[in-house]
């Protein structure tokens, strides 16, 4: 069964209709303690990285979030600033994130690309490896993204990349643990097949 | 490549899909939730749902619709019509719209924008613009209330002006509906999209004029919009989705095929 994190600041019904809507197990969590009965955990996350990490501070989320990706091997996917959360920091705000990966969220430069935030449907360049776009097909699959901070690409750290004036990572992974830069729920049919995949993990 | 986006967009009216030339003469098209789903599966990019009556009528408008259409489509939608204020925009986020888009309650209140920015981010707000070109005195001006002939209004403010304000203010996206243009299927305002898109340095999207696909061809071309709206083309089976970006993606412009 997946933990979906509810953090009160996430548009949390859209990926509850599209699990619904896969048959996919899972509950809608809160509480650290309710994460024991789950064997995955998916953190989404809209808005600002600081409120996000602050949110979870105060219901003791972070903590146990850390325990059970880092200590208890939990497969972990964020989405979105769930994603940026795996880095040490972002340049958003002034918290610190898990630091799971020693990288540093980045905001686009308004010098490099004609429009911040990148908005709208991308595609994740061809020789991506993480198993999260596992049997896809690279000419069709588009998602959708929406931030004005990113992931800076690092070989060791990447599944699957994508150019918006910057290379960043559209997918962050490592271990048991994955950050897809875009929404899913929102990514129509590719949406779907990616948490297919990161069910089947 | 970040993909130029094909937008239907659906005017809502007491909860049917209505269609108008010129924001007149409304007629009913259809059901919302079966037309956003129809819409969806064909391979719309985004949908915008504008509740045509809500501004210029000022009562509370019933918009469970919006639950609906969350629960049945996956690709980002927007709200419009009748929000006024963050209230108002929380319920609409709540209810699972991925933007809220604002246009007369702007006018009248601009820092409305701002504050939406600083509680939910540009990332969700949009900013709709009615802009009415004016011959006379050759000029672009904007307008509001436009979902209502008798109460439709000069607001004495110059397009290019208040395009620039709403950005200062934190909009993320800004709808460009072009009302010489609106239903009559002559083609996008090229002129007055280039003009506004040097201004513009958050996505802009076109609205008003497609009757045929070269039309969207030359606003992505030549006026280097993120993203083209389109109501009666779509909704009257003039234009079928698949043909639309079959045909784009033969004119080199990248696009989100549909699979």
């Amino acid at each position: 069964m997946i933990a979906l994190v509810d953090s009160n600041i996430s548009n949390i019904g859209s990926i509850a209709n599209m699990l619904n809507f896969l048959d996919i197990d899972f509950q809608l969590v809160t509480q650290p303690e309710e994460l024991d009965n789950c064997d995955k955990i998916i953190l989404p996350g809209v808005g600002a990285f600081d409120s996000v990490m602050s949110s979870l501070r105060t219901s003791g989320m972070d903590e146990a979030i850390n325990e059970q990706v880092q200590v208890k091997g939990k497969y972990y996917m964020g989405i979105c600033v769930g994603a940026q959360l795996l880095c040490q920091s972002s340049e958003e705000g002034k918290l610190p994130g898990f630091g799971w990966l020693p990288l540093t969220v980045t905001r686009f430069d308004a010098q490099q690309v004609a429009r911040v935030p990148h908005m709208g449907w991308n595609h994740i360049e061809p020789g991506h490896n993480s198993a999260l776009l596992h049997n896809m097909d690279e000419e069709y699959a588009r998602f959708y993204f929406l931030h004005s901070y990113y992931i800076p690409h690092d070989d060791k750290f990447s599944g699957g990349v994508t150019r918006y004036g910057a290379l960043f990572s559209a997918i962050a992974q490592r271990d048991n643990y994955f950050g897809v830069q875009f929404h899913p729920e929102k990514s129509h049919k590719y949406g779907m097949h990616l948490f297919q995949n990161f069910e089947a993990l | 490549m970040l993909a130029k986006r094909i937008i239907p967009c659906l005017d809502v009216r007491d909860g049917l899909v209505v269609k108008g030339v010129q924001f007149r003469n409304h007629e009913i098209i259809g059901d919302i939730v079966p037309l956003a789903e129809k819409y969806a599966e064909a391979g719309a990019d985004e949908l915008v749902f504008y509740d045509i009556t809500a501004s210029s009528d000022q009562r509370v408008v019933d918009k469970s619709w919006v639950t609906r259409i969350a629960q049945v489509i996956d690709i980002p939608f927007c709200v419009a019509g009748g929000i006024k204020s963050l209230e108002d925009a929380q319920t609409i986020l709540e209810m699972g719209a991925d933007k809220i888009s604002i246009n007369s309650p702007a006018l009248a209140n601009p820092d409305l924008i701002t504050q939406l920015n600083e509680r939910f981010g540009k990332q969700c707000i949009v900013v709709g613009i009615d802009s009415y070109f004016n011959a006379d005195s050759n000029t672009y001006e904007v307008y509001q209330f436009t979902g209502d002939e008798k109460r439709t209004q000069n607001t004495g403010k110059q397009t290019a002006d208040w395009v620039k304000e709403v950005q200062q203010r934190g909009a993320g996206e800004i709808v460009l509906n072009c009302m010489n243009q609106d239903g009559v299927r002559q083609g996008y305002d090229i002129a007055q999209l280039s003009a506004i898109r040097k201004l513009c340095s958050v996505p802009l999207i076109a609205s008003g004029g497609a009757g045929e696909m070269v039309h969207f061809k030359d606003v992505f071309q030549q006026a280097d919009v993120d993203g083209a709206l389109a109501a009666s083309v779509f909704h009257k089976g003039i234009i079928a989705m698949k043909d639309l970006k079959d045909y784009l993606i033969k004119q080199q412009i990248e696009i989100r095929p549909c699979a």
